[in-house]
């Protein structure tokens, strides 16, 4: 996880049952997307957000939080 | 084995192909260029030619006749993000090898080709592996 920014779009997704591929056809984006903001690789720009946030139905902060 | 019809699969079926052959290049290149160590005039051209086909490549990612849908998938947030850092890479690559090379002993008996020959050569290759090293580490466990 970055030390920047926590995510919890892996849990998103898997309570949607949804594969990273599907996701990824959802908001537009290439499964490499997903699996590295997933995996904290990447933090994602303000419009990958809005746009993981509406494929999944919740909201940014549902899904990226600034560390405690 | 039947491959899958949908963009984001191309699109990361090819993404890993590209990974994977411009890291190929890069070693490649690196071997090719280690081995000539002083050029003939003839392949002096051909690697000039082979190093602006890479960076050509790095600069546009290749895929110039894939579907813009998939090339989009391809080139996505990630792989620019990469992309810069790749390219910045490069940079500091080239401008270590040059400010080494003027303090080898000996430097200055290479001719100016010879040596934009090492400095270009180093640029490219630390472009391209760590072009292909960062694409290859988003696919993982993808």
């Amino acid at each position: 996880m970055h030390e920047q920014l926590h995510n919890r779009l892996r849990e998103a997704r898997l309570r949607r049952n949804l594969t990273q591929a599907e996701l990824a056809t959802l908001a537009d984006v290439s499964r490499k997307t997903i699996n590295t903001v997933e995996n904290g690789v990447f933090i994602p720009s303000t419009v990958l957000a809005l746009r993981l946030a509406r494929a999944l139905g919740a909201s940014v902060e549902e899904l990226f939080q600034l560390p405690q | 084995m039947g491959y899958s019809k949908d963009p984001v699969e191309i699109a990361d079926r090819q993404s890993r192909k590209r990974a994977i052959l411009l890291g190929l290049c890069g070693i490649a290149f690196l071997v090719v260029q280690a081995l000539a160590t002083r050029p003939h005039q003839g392949e002096s051209a051909l690697w000039t030619f082979t190093a602006a086909l890479y960076l050509l490549l790095l600069a546009t990612g290749g895929g110039l006749l894939t579907r813009t849908k998939i090339r989009a998938l391809m080139n996505d947030d990630v792989t620019r993000e990469n992309h810069r850092t790749a390219v910045a890479a490069g940079f500091w690559a080239a401008m270590l090898t040059a400010l080494g090379f003027y303090w080898v002993p000996g430097a200055d008996q290479h001719s100016a080709r010879e040596a934009i020959r090492i400095v270009v050569t180093l640029g490219v290759v630390a472009s391209l592996l760590a072009f292909s090293y960062l694409e290859l580490r988003a696919h993982r466990n993808a």
